[in-house]
This record gives C-alpha cells, structure tokens and sequence, in this order.
C-alpha cells in the first residue's frame, strides 16, 4: 500500500482525481443551498397569491353578507399545499388594534407564527377592507417542510454524486496506469535486475522514443552495474565479516574498560585549551556526580575542585601555560553528593594545529578508599610502635620480622638481636609447657588466640608475665602469610593477684566464722522467739492448771472426811434392803449445789409438818432430826411423797438418810474432780501440741470468734475489773490459717494492750472485725498512751521495744507481723489521742 | 358566549321549514342559533340557518336578542364560525318576508323574525316565546 502511494501512477491520479473531487464538492455545497433559495422565492410568491386569494373571497363574503365565499376560500385553503396556516385577522379602525378573528387550521396560534424565529417560518400578508371591517389575511408555511421538499429534490442528485464519485476516480486511476504503463514496466525490470541480477536482465528496445532510449540506457547501466556487483559482493561479504569480529571485538574492549575502569573508580577527560570546554567518560561522569546538563566548562571545572587545591590545578589548563604533564592529588566535589573525596589528576598535554600544545588528556582516579586506608595504616603504624603493650610481627616460620620499643624495653634485648629469631627465645624453664604446646596448637589451626598468660624471661634474667593476643595474617587464598602478637605486661596484675588470693583466703575464713556466728545468732533468736512465746502461754496454761487442781486438791480432802464420817456409822447394821434404797436414792436425786438459807427452812418447815401428820410414833426431836436430813438429801415434800413414805417404813430410816446424804457428796466430788482432770489435760495437750510445733503446717479454715475467745479465756487471769473488753466478731467469720499461730498473734497484741494500759485508770480494749472489698478487717483497739509518729515504723523490728525496762522483749509485735505476713495479711497502726488501732487485714477463704 | 335575553325574547320568532326541528328546550334553540348543528338531532336533515342581514329591519333586534351585539359583531362570529369550518354558512336575506319564503321552501331552514312579522306565518311554523 505504501509502495502505492509513491508510486508514479499515484502521483500521475492525484491531479486527475482531485478535479472532479473538487467539481463535486462544489456542486454538493451550492446546488442544495441554491435550491432552497429558489423554492423559498416560489413559495413566497404562492403564498401573497394565496393571502391575496382568501382576502378577496373574505371581503367579498362580508360585503355580500354570503359566507359561502368564505366556505369556499377555506375549501381553497384546504387544498392548497403551498401553505399550512391562514388566519384572519381584524384590525380596529379607530384603535388600530388587532385582534385574531379566525384561524384556520382552528387553534393554530397567530401569534407562533408572528413573534417565533422567522427562519422556521415564512408568511405572507395580504389587507381586506370590507363595509363592516377591514383587516388582513395571514397565510404560512414552516420553514422545515420547504427544507423536506429541499431535500426530496436533491436526494437523486446526492445519490448520483455517490455513485458517480467512485467510478471518476476509477476511471481516471485507469487512465494513470495507462499513460505509466512503460514507465513502471522500465522501473520493474530495473528492480528485478537489482534483486536478481544473474537471471533477468532489461531487453534492448526498438523504439526510438523518450521511453525506449531510456530503457536501453538503463539495460547497459545494468549490465555494468551486475557486473561491478559480482566484484564488490566478493569484497563486501569479507570486509563485512572483519567489520562484525572486530566490533565485536572493541564492543567487548569497551566493556572491560567501562569496568575495570568503574572498579579503579578511573575515569578520562579532554579539554580543549583554547575554548576550555572539556569531554569526559561515562565512568569520570559517575565519579564526579554529574549530570549531563552539566556544564563542561571552565566554570565547571572550578566547581569540581575544591577551593584549596584550583591554585594549584587550575593554572595547568590555561591556554599560556608551558608545563607538560601535572600529577597531582586533590579534593574534588561530587556534585551529586555535595561532599568531597580524594582524587588522582593526570593530565598530558598534547600537540594541536601548529605545534601549539592545546589538548590536555588525562585521567582523574577517586583515591579516596586508598587514602583512607593509608591514613588508617599510619595510625596502625603509629598504635604498634608507640603502644604500651609489646608487638611482634613475625613470618609464617615464626621468625620476627618486627618487634615495637615497648617489648625491647621490657626485654633489655636490641632490635638486631631479636630479628630472625622466634618468640621461644623468652622462653626458660619456668614457662608452662601446656601454654606452649596450646599456643602451637591453635596456630597450627590458623586460629586467633586471646589472653593467655605465659611466664617470660629477658635478656638479663628479669622474669616477667605476658597476656598473649596472637592473630594470623591470612592471605587471599587463606593461606597464613605471618602472625601479629599484641602482649601486655601482667607483672604487676599477677603479683597483686597472688596477695589478693592470700587476703581472700583470710576474709573466706572470716566470711564463715561470721556467717556460723550468724547461724547460731539465728537459731538462739529463733529459740528465744519461741520461749518467749511459750511463755507467754506458759502464764495462762498455769492459770488454767491452778484452778482444777485446787478443785482436785480440796475433793479429795472433802472424799477423806466424808469417808471418816461414812465410816464413823454403823455400817453392819444396815440391811440389804435398806442398802438397795439407799443406793436408789443417791443416784436418782442429785444434790442442789446453791439453795438459800430461807429457802432450806421453809422447806424444813413443811417436811416436819408433813411428818407429824404421819403419825409416826417419833418424839418431836426424832422428827427434827428426820426432817433435817430430808432436806439435805433433796427428798422434799410435794415432790417425793412416795419416796418419803417408803423411807419412814424402814426401821433405821435416820442413819439412811445420813448415808444417802454422804453418798451424795461422793458423786458430786468426784464428778468435779473428772471434769478439771479434763481441763488439765486440755491445757496441757495444748502446750504440747504448740512446743512440738505439731501443727505447724495445719493450714485450715479458722474460727476467728472461737480463736480470739480461747485467747481472751487464757488472759483472763491477767485482765482485771477496770478492763473493759468488748468484742464484736462476727460468727461465722473464718480464715485461713494456722490455729496456733494466730493463737500466738492474738495473745501478743491483747498482750500488748494490757501493757499499754497498765499505768490508765480507765482501761478500754475493744476487738471487732469488719470485711471490706472482700478482705476480713480484724481491729484490735486501746485507749492507751499515743504511740509517737517517728515510733510507727520501728515498733515491728526485731528486738525494738519501748519496754525494756520493763522486761520487753522487742519480739511480740514482730512476731505479729511475721505471722499476719505468712497469712499473706497486712497490719497497719493508726495511733492518736485516746485511741490506738492494730488492723490486720486478711484475704477472705477460698470457697 | 352569547346568550338569550329574557328581556325580548316576546319580541321575536322562530320559524322552521318542518315541525319537530328543536324540541322548545331553550338550550337547544340556543345551539341552533349559535350555529352548533350542523344536522337536526331529529331529522338528520342538514340545517340551514336563515338570519336578517344588515339591510332587514329587524336585523338589529334580532342580533340584540339573540346574540346580544351588533350586526356587526353577529357576522364577525358566523365568519369566524365559517372561516374555521365548523359549520355551514347561514343565509342573510333582507327582510323577514323574504326569510319566512325561504325557510318554507328550503328543507332544514330555520330562521328568525320580529314577531310582528309572523302573522303570515302558519303557526305550526312557528316557535314562540312567551315572557
């Protein structure tokens, strides 16, 4: 297609294809346009007659006064297609106003057609002047029907234009190809020739036209021209593959380059003396950060280089200038980075036209990465030589190759002797042969060796001890290439090491004699803790002792004399049946311990009543007696008539009644003294059981109301009538616990409020428990002496105490605080004027 | 619209070409007249409205009772009424004689007089109002 459109028989068509396209296009714009001009005009001119028709018939109709005339104008109107609108309109005389009598079609607007644009309408007016009115008649047509009839016109000549169109164009595309015809047939055998010369070749022509000579021109030409080819093609294919080897070849060179050179980071420049405008390498653009709108100027030039060193570069580049080469390292800025770095400058100048040197070339290397390894080996160099600490270098034999000032001190040796020789010669006998045997063994292994002390010796016998830190120098390959030993003088760190050693063997002794001490302070304060302990239960479990065996004490005195009487009776006269009531008797009726004296005799009174009515026989004194006895027994009238009666049956029924009272006081001994061997026994379980620490690991729920009870019952020897004790503790209270040693906190703390109060009058201890956020609050308060605010935070220390001379131990409220700590409880106190509180605060029991 | 004037309606008459055109409803002597039928609802005959042109003597009662205006006014309705095709156009004679011949002899007339006028008239012609 292309091909087409350069071809001559293209350009040959276009000038004949481009009349008609433009005839056409005329013709398409105005003959549409000139149409409707034409049809508007005649539509006009049918419109005046029309308005002109109607506005006679309607004068005339009027005149007459027969309206057929107007019947028949609009029967005219109707079958007139020129027109789509006729409407009548009068016009006042006088007013001169108009008014729209008729419209036909009726409802057509007269004023739509009046007032809108008239470019979608065109009317025409025509006046009538009746005897009754005058006016004028309107007759229209829209715009839009003219442009259909406009179009219905045209459309065969836009149809023919269609067809006709294409077919010019073929036509003339035909006649192209016909008049070049011979040219393209010339230039096809040519092409032909030139693509495959061996076999075509252009004929000879007979004609002695333009065409003709040409075509025997050009067949010679081709002739030659195949046969130059054949020539240069043989030229051509091997020049062709020399050309590809050898940019290939420079293709891989430039590569190389661009690396080796990115990798020495070395790049090149050019600069033109005479303009000084400069080239330089991709590589030297990427050393120096430029971009490529940089300007390659002198200007440029001294921004690159850094202030200090343009005085001593810039002056080679000037045009006058008769120095040859400049080698020099300088500081250049990157300009990307802003920041400078050392760089190699080489630059040669180099002859231009007539002999005058205007061409520098040379290269810039960034020798940054050099520089600062040379500086870092300087002050290496520096550090080795001047270090405190001995430095040798050796090689991989171990022969030393350099040794610092510092180890020839130490040594007393020379420099001259040490060289050559190997580190073994500081050693003597006295050096570990397991330290050397390790050191040659790790060297063996190209391993690092750090802090190993070994015991040399110098050139005049000093002895001395060396940390060793030998490194190897490992090469590329791994190979070890020489060694590098850093040692430090530990003479003086090993001397005071040994008597450290001494001191700390003696201070380990002290350390465990003290900590012995310590051990034994510890139990003795543990044991005093718990005598202390003890005896405060010691006190009450005397108390407790006391009272049942005075009990004990006096029954038994009481058993022996009512024995003796027992045994003052005549026993051998008493019958068995007498025994067997008697016996009855004293196990059915028990003694009453409290009856009042008026009481007794009342009693009596009504006893002897009862007996004289009995009629007994007795004298009064006999029945005085009886009565008595009676009594005493608790054989009372009203209650054991019956007993009475059978009593009196008997014969000795007053000796009886001596026994049965005897018997009575037996039991009742007997029975009090059972029940305070329990008490004792009680108490001394107790003890027992808190001495052997028994249940020291019973962790049970506690009764708070009953384990505060039992501890006020044990005091309750020490607390007197002025004590005033209230307690409020809820019942069901319980916590976790052990039972004896919040026996032992109670009993410190009511302990302690006695002895606060001990010099008070009016002595107030009150015990009450309240629960708050799920923890049980235990209060145990004093109205005693206020404790002072600095005293608050020592009085639960070990051993402090405000008692001491009055015996205080300095353990009760420690003791307190180390049971309500092992009860995972707190305790504060809050002491004021009048009133101190002890709160301990436990957690709640878990369900 | 226009409308009768009760006021004169005893002073004209309707004649009709054949009994039984208008039933006497008032509205429907109004629609006659007023140009609304082109056929008699009865008949199906076409009707021929007569009326008084300018030059009869009663021209002016009746366009006063009838169409309470001018003559004037009464022929700009009937040409409007024609123009727009909506009926047929009346006939306007010159005097109420000439009106009386000619709703006699045409089938489907119906026309209007001074009631004076009517006594040459057959009253079985004739359409009257009473006050």
């Amino acid at each position: 297609m292309r091909s087409f459109f350069h071809s001559i028989t293209f350009r040959f068509w276009i000038p004949f294809a481009i009349l008609p396209v433009v005839i056409l296009s005329i013709v398409a714009y105005y003959y549409p346009q000139e149409q409707k001009r034409m049809l508007v005009e005649r539509k006009k001119q049918a419109l005046r007659e029309a308005a002109q028709t109607v506005a006679l018939g309607v004068e005339l109709s009027v005149d007459f006064e027969d309206l057929n005339g107007v019947k028949k104008t609009i029967e005219f109107s109707k079958n007139n297609s020129d027109f789509n609108f006729v409407g009548v309109i009068i016009r006042d005389s006088i007013t001169r106003t108009e008014q729209l009598l008729a419209t036909f079609p009726e409802g057509k607007s007269f004023k739509e057609v009046s007032q809108v644009d008239s470019s979608l309408f065109i009317f025409e007016d025509f006046s009538f002047n009746s005897k009754y009115f005058s006016g004028y008649i309107r007759v229209a047509e829209e715009i839009k029907k003219i442009d259909e009839e406009v179009k219905r016109i045209n459309k065969p000549v836009y149809l023919f234009i269609l067809i006709a169109f294409p077919f010019f164009l073929m036509l003339l595309l035909l006649i192209s190809r016909t008049l070049t015809r011979p040219v393209l047939r010339l230039t096809n055998l040519v092409k032909q020739a030139k693509l495959d010369i061996l076999e075509h070749t252009i004929p000879q022509s007979k004609s002695k036209s333009e065409i003709g000579e040409l075509q025997n021109v050009f067949a010679e030409l081709s002739e030659t021209i195949r046969q130059k080819n054949k020539e240069n093609e043989a030229i051509l294919n091997n020049q062709e593959l020399l050309v590809k080897a050898r940019t290939l070849e420079l293709e891989q060179a430039r590569e190389k380059l661009i690396i080796s050179q990115r990798r020495a980071k070395l790049g090149h420049y050019e600069v033109d003396l005479t303009n000084g405008l400069w080239e330089s390498s991709q590589t030297l653009d990427e050393i120096l950060g430029i971009s490529t709108d940089f300007p390659k100027t002198r200007t440029g030039m001294e921004k690159l280089i850094v202030a200090e060193f343009r005085d001593e570069v810039l002056p080679f580049f000037n045009a006058d200038n008769t120095d040859r080469l400049l080698e020099k390292e300088i500081q250049l800025f990157n300009q990307k980075t802003g920041s400078s770095f050392w760089a190699k400058l080489i630059g040669e100048k180099k002859e231009g036209a007539a002999g005058k040197k205007n061409m520098v070339t040379g290269i810039i290397q960034n020798i940054s990465e050099q520089k600062k390894y040379q500086e870092e080996i300087q002050r290496l160099s520096y550090v080795a030589a001047y270090t405190s600490n001995c430095v040798i270098i050796a090689d991989k034999t171990k022969k030393i190759l350099w040794v610092n000032d510092s180890l020839l001190k130490l040594t007393g040796y020379k420099q001259e002797e040490i060289i050559g020789k190997t580190p073994a010669m500081f050693q003597f006998e006295k050096t570990d042969r397991n330290t050397i045997n390790y050191i040659n063994s790790k060297l063996a292994n190209h391993e690092i060796i750090s802090k190993i002390e070994i015991l040399n010796r110098g050139k005049n016998g000093n002895e001395y001890w060396l940390e060793l830190n030998i490194v190897p120098i490992l090469s590329v390959k791994k190979e070890v290439t020489g060694y590098i030993a850093v040692e430090t003088d530990i003479t003086l760190r090993k001397q005071y090491e040994e008597g450290l050693r001494s001191i700390n063997k003696d201070l380990e002794k002290k350390v465990q004699e003290g900590v012995e001490a310590n051990t034994r302070l510890s139990r003795a304060v543990n044991d005093y803790e718990k005598m202390a302990a003890i005896g405060e239960m010691a006190a009450g479990v005397a108390h407790d002792l006391n009272t049942p065996m005075s009990t004990i004490m006096v029954g038994a005195e009481t058993l022996q004399h009512v024995l003796d009487q027992i045994f003052e009776e005549d026993i051998s006269r008493i019958s068995d049946d007498e025994w067997q009531a008697i016996r009855e008797v004293a196990r059915n009726i028990k003694p009453e311990s409290f009856v009042t004296g008026t009481q007794l005799r009342n009693e009596k009174k009504e006893m002897l009543v009862y007996l004289n009515e009995q009629q007994t026989g007795r004298t009064d004194e006999s029945l005085k007696k009886l009565s008595d006895l009676f009594v005493k027994c608790r054989i009372l009238v009203g209650k054991e008539n019956v007993l009475i009666e059978k009593l009196l049956g008997f014969k000795n029924v007053e000796r009886m009644l001596r026994m049965i009272e005897h018997i009575q006081t037996v039991n009742t001994i007997t029975s009090t003294i059972n029940s305070s061997v329990g008490k004792s026994t009680s108490v001394i379980k107790n003890l027992r059981s808190y001495i052997k620490n028994e249940d020291a690991e019973q962790w049970q729920q506690i009764h708070l109301y009953e384990n505060i009870s039992s501890v006020l019952n044990m005091f309750g020897y020490s607390l007197q009538e002025s004590h005033h004790i209230s307690v409020a503790i809820e019942a069901q209270l319980k916590i976790e616990g052990s039972e004896i040693k919040l026996f032992q906190l109670w009993s410190n703390l009511i302990k302690n409020a006695i002895e606060a109060l001990k010099d008070q009058e009016d002595k107030q201890i009150s015990i009450y428990t309240t629960q708050k956020e799920g923890k049980i609050i235990v209060c145990f308060e004093n109205n005693g002496p206020v404790i002072p605010a600095g005293d608050l935070d020592k009085i639960f220390k070990l051993f402090y105490s405000t008692k001491e001379k009055q015996g205080g131990s300095g353990l009760g409220l420690s003791i307190v605080k180390r049971i309500v700590l092992e009860h995972r409880g707190s305790i504060e106190v809050i002491s004021t004027p009048g009133k101190t509180s002890f709160n301990i605060c436990f957690p709640a029991p878990r369900n | 619209m226009f409308t009768f004037g009760q006021t004169a309606f005893k002073d004209i008459a309707v004649v009709q070409n054949q009994t039984g055109f208008i039933n006497g409803r008032l509205k429907d002597v109004q629609g006659v007249f007023l140009g609304k039928y082109s056929r008699w609802p009865a008949t199906k005959e076409q009707t021929t409205i007569v009326l008084p042109s300018s030059k009869c003597a009663s021209a002016t009662l009746i366009s006063s009772v009838i169409y309470k205006s001018s003559v004037k006014e009464m022929q700009k309705y009937w040409l409007s009424l024609v123009f727009q095709g909506r009926t047929s156009p009346p006939v306007f004679l010159d005097s109420d004689a000439e009106i009386i011949a000619y709703v006699l002899k045409t089938p489907g007339a119906i026309g209007v007089i001074a009631a004076e006028s009517r006594k040459t008239v057959d009253n079985k012609y004739l359409f009257l109002f009473v006050e």
